[in-house]
């Protein structure tokens, strides 16, 4: 039997995955990816350290495969960005999403918004590695005649690999430096930008054997194969659809992690017809596209409301299980990180409503996790006015462990909520069945789809739904209110 | 020495105790006001229960302290309505403040009365607590006003049923919206429209005077000396103002407990007929009060303490620096005492972020109730009069954080008295020792007990930082009016 060596590399952590011929995960360990947090809204990455923890978790579980691993696929976070000078010197560390410094760069001066989401998929948000280069050229301009190559993080591994800096489609569309419908970077944006298609990495479909790992390089890994080949991949949120096998627009995925995201798959790239630009598109890998929304608030918010209330996990199905729809008029808009999706407002703030005297705990629980859930929906709704309909949702992510959340998403989506039984290693495993079909293992992704039955008992309560299209518009309705205050009396910036 | 016997009825208890001349408190005792509250919206006292109590109460300090009591001095809670008939039976239970079946005749009766009117001769907004919603609300459904001989309160009831005639201080009197706060007598509009002879409400008399006597056979009875002089004093809230001294124009006086009040000493009645949120009542001699109370403060923390787990001394312990990030709250649990707010519920809290920790959020919630009393003395404010310094009491006011982000949030120093008796039981003392002749003015008997107070000074940029948020409070309450309309 052969095997794929997949590693994704994540924000908090960096996991590596062993996946067998048929798409199953053998073997899995994790180590952490430090984050360096600072007063100045940083939140880097040390992109060598990086790689060298890319080295670290391989030996961990390498061991009794050394001589079958035939391929190495890759997952990356998106949106991370690090300046690179003449033989790799650092000229600025990996900026993450979570990194807060390029807030205000966002806009591209002279360009219109909507024109170069039309062209990227990509809203004008400042996680957008445009954004930092436009930051890093702005607030580091005294090393901007240095810089060889902005990096994508993904061409700083591959470059160690194979001695190349490639970069996979779906990485660079990420980026909002990418022209979503030719796959090319994009000419309007770079012009802007004032950057030359040099200083950017080479682009490559992920779906295919890019090269041959290095000799010295699998010597460094632990691999006795002297033939493997690297399957670029793509970015960690569209390998979890193809791991999960949401691998088309019928079913969408759910990840209730740090972030709430909602994203499905498309043959092709479908832009938001409303000027709110309200979901994103991405390219994944092998012609499919990822289009969806990722909000700020998931389970960060969760956590967050846990500690001040000094709530354990096991406490939170307990306490809201007897808590109807809407609790009893209480409503959360959790936004305390600011928004991306569906709302564009980083300074958007978390706002709590309705609170009487015989309200408890639960209730602002439950208005939490049905917030949440509402965002989702705005979501959902937003992908149906562009013609993407899905039928159900698989969740993934640790807020999917919580069954009342669960209940709350199916009634609020008014869709069965599934489980595929990949939620663990999803964007490992999507990798490695890139891989798979890169290699020839397999001639169509589509042996991997979820099998979607839609029985009665999966269904939602349509009487639930109802009143939850009832707390959605009051909800909206609320959130009008509240962005009236932000622009009216906080200022057009929002503070 | 010579001493005062002082009672103070509120909502919850009634509260007695032997005051003597030098200010010491030689005995303090309490009983439970008897509350009979139902989902009709209906919170009543029963009143021979509470007339008993109240003897009770009596019976016990004279038993203890007959010969040093030389008068009795009375505070009640203010807008609450008993009818009794001829001979003295009480025709209804003691209609509290808190009772809300008065709220649906709001409308009706505001077709009888204009309610700019009814606010501009009264000073009292028009609101369901006041004494007109609810003879209105009893008289279209029964018969029982026409039959009744005298329309009382619980402190007029009291000394009804001690002295046999019903008198009601004109403090008292004024917060019941049916006393005409310019001429302060009862008013001829108000009380015909709606239908009630004067004769039938009880005797207007200042704070400080002696009223009469208790008879013989009833001082024999309650084990007091022969004719103990009575004082009629003020209401609840007011005589607290007296308890901290500082009668001169400008001076403030909060008590912050479960519910907050914020009143300004002025030496006219302040009527604000653009928003009718200023409730002007009378003190005494000459002196108004106008200000106002919220039902929201202490309550809130009580309800955060519960809803965290933690003792609402240790989150008041805990509180954040004033900083303009903080969340805002308007801080509503139960409906307020606004105009524009009388409907609305539900607290509102904009602004959180992931970086805020408890800390952070109990001082948003104290920053939102001083925000709504600093209204009051904004509307003071404008109408002319200078807050001087603000004087507290209360359970909340004795966290020093509370204190120092109220003379932020007013701009003004904040005085709390150290190791001071109760403020109203001590008002009343001092009421009744001047009504005695003990001393010249209240100030002086004030004056006489030495008292020093812990100071809390503000600092200009704090000032300036509460004065950001506050026009943030502001419109964020305006959404909220809005809001609240819309989700109920």
């Amino acid at each position: 039997m052969n095997y794929i060596l997949t590693l994704d590399i994540g924000t908090t952590n960096i996991k590596a995955t062993i996946v067998d011929e048929v798409g199953n995960i053998v073997i899995h360990k994790s180590i952490k990816n430090e984050l360096t947090l600072g007063s100045d809204g940083r939140a880097e990455h040390d992109i060598k350290d990086i790689y060298r923890k890319c080295l670290e978790v391989t030996k961990s579980v390498i061991s009794g495969f050394e001589r079958n691993i035939v391929a190495i696929s890759l997952s990356t976070y998106l949106h991370g960005l690090a300046v690179l000078g003449v033989n790799n010197e650092v000229l600025n560390n990996v900026m993450t999403h979570l990194d807060l410094r390029s807030a205000g760069y966002e806009v591209l001066p002279g360009v219109d918004e909507y024109e170069v989401y039309r062209r990227t998929g990509c809203p004008p948000i400042f996680v957008y590695p445009v954004a930092k280069i436009r930051w890093f050229k702005s607030l580091r301009s005294h090393l901007v005649n240095n810089v060889s190559r902005y990096s994508l993080v993904k061409d700083y591994v591959v470059e160690k690999l194979i001695g190349d800096a490639y970069v996979d489609f779906g990485v660079a569309s990420g980026s909002q430096l990418l022209n979503i419908h030719s796959l090319k970077w994009d000419d309007l944006v770079l012009s802007s930008l004032g950057i030359d298609e040099g200083k950017l990495p080479r682009l490559v479909e992920g779906c295919k054997v890019l090269d041959y790992v290095r000799a010295s390089t699998l010597d460094e890994l632990g691999i006795m194969n002297n033939r493997v080949a690297l399957v670029a991949g793509t970015f960690d949120g569209g390998a979890q659809n193809i791991g999960l096998g949401a691998l088309d627009s019928s079913i969408a995925t759910v990840n209730l992690g740090s972030t709430a995201v909602l994203r499905t798959l498309t043959t092709s790239p479908i832009i938001d017809k409303s000027r709110e630009m309200r979901f994103f598109t991405y390219y994944v890998a092998d012609g499919l596209r990822a289009c969806g929304g990722a909000s700020n608030n998931g389970c960060t918010v969760l956590d967050w409301l846990s500690s001040i209330l000094s709530l354990t996990p096991n406490d939170i199905d307990l306490l809201i299980k007897d808590i109807g729809p809407g609790s009893e008029g209480v409503y959360f808009l959790p936004f305390l990180a600011g928004e991306r999706f569906p709302f564009r407002d980083p300074y958007l703030r978390g706002v709590l409503i309705g609170l009487q005297l015989h309200h408890g705990r639960g209730h602002i629980i439950k208005a939490l996790l049905e917030g949440i859930s509402l965002n989702l929906r705005v979501i959902k709704d937003a992908l149906g006015e562009n013609g993407i309909n899905f039928k159900a949702v698989i969740c993934g992510g640790g807020g999917c462990r919580s069954k009342m959340w669960r209940e709350v998403l199916k009634a609020v989506l008014c869709m069965p909520i599934l489980s595929s039984g990949f939620e663990e290693h999803a964007a490992n495993r999507g990798v490695g069945l890139l891989a798979l079909k890169a290699l020839g293992y397999v001639n169509d992704l589509s042996r991997f789809k979820y099998d979607l039955r839609l029985d009665e008992a999966l269904m939602p309560d349509n009487v639930l739904c109802d009143t939850y299209s009832l707390i959605y518009s009051k909800y909206l309705s609320i959130f009008k209110d509240i962005k009236r205050i932000i622009t009216n009396t906080y200022g057009c910036e929002g503070r | 020495m010579e001493s005062i016997l002082t009672l103070d009825i509120g909502t919850t208890n009634i509260k007695a105790a032997v005051v003597s001349l030098n200010g010491k408190t030689l005995d303090l005792i309490k009983a439970k006001s008897p509350i009979l509250a139902s989902d009709a919206g209906s919170f009543e006292h029963e009143p021979r229960q509470l007339l008993n109590e109240v003897i009770n109460l009596i019976k016990a300090l004279a038993a203890k302290h007959r010969s040093a009591i030389k008068a009795i001095a009375l505070s009640s809670y203010i807008s609450n309505l008993l009818l009794v008939d001829d001979r003295g039976n009480e025709l209804t239970n003691i209609i509290t403040w808190l009772d809300r079946r008065p709220v649906k005749v709001l409308d009706n009766l505001s077709k009888l009365i204009d309610p700019h009117e009814l606010y501009r001769r009264t000073g009292c907004p028009p609101l369901y607590l006041y004494v007109p919603p609810k003879i209105y609300w009893l008289s279209t459904s029964s018969n029982l006003v026409s039959k009744a001989r005298y329309l009382l309160d619980a402190k007029s009831y009291i000394l009804f049923k001690l002295m046999n005639e019903p008198y009601i201080d004109l403090s008292t009197a004024s917060a019941s919206q049916l006393l005409n706060i310019h001429s302060l007598k009862w008013d001829d509009l108000v009380l015909s429209s709606l239908g009630i002879d004067e004769g039938k409400l009880p005797r207007l008399v200042e704070a400080d005077e002696i009223i009469g006597y208790i008879p013989r056979a009833k001082a024999l009875e309650l084990g007091l000396n022969d004719e103990v002089p009575i004082v009629p004093c003020l209401y609840d809230g007011a005589s607290f103002i007296i308890g901290l001294g500082g009668l001169e124009v400008g001076v403030g006086s909060s008590h912050i407990g479960t519910s907050a009040m914020l009143r300004v000493v002025s030496d006219s009645p302040l009527i604000d007929l653009n928003t009718m949120e200023l409730h002007t009542y009378y003190l005494c001699r000459g002196l108004w009060i106008p200000g106002g109370a919220i039902g929201n403060a202490g309550l809130t923390l009580d309800w955060l303490s519960s809803l965290v787990g933690r003792e609402v001394n240790i989150l008041l312990n805990n509180m954040a620096p004033l900083s303009s990030s903080l969340p805002l709250t308007i801080p509503i649990l139960t409906p307020e005492r606004f105009p524009k707010l009388t409907r609305c519920s539900g607290i509102l809290s904009y602004g959180m972020k992931l970086e805020d920790r408890l800390n952070v959020l109990t001082t948003s919630l104290v920053l939102g109730f001083l925000f709504m009393l600093r209204r009051f003395s904004d509307l003071v404010e404008s109408h002319g009069i200078k807050l001087r310094e603000i004087r507290v009491g209360g359970g909340v006011a004795e966290s020093d954080n509370v204190l120092y982000l109220m003379s932020n949030v007013l701009g003004t120093k904040v005085l709390r008295p150290k190791n001071l008796l109760e403020g109203g039981l001590l008002g009343n003392a001092l009421i009744a020792f001047k009504a005695l002749g003990y001393f010249k003015s209240l100030n002086d008997a004030f004056n006489s007990l030495g008292v020093e107070f812990d100071v809390f000074q503000p600092k200009d940029e704090l000032i300036n930082i509460s004065k950001e948020l506050y026009i943030k409070f502001k419109s964020l309450l305006k959404i909220y009016t809005q809001l609240c309309s819309e989700l109920t």
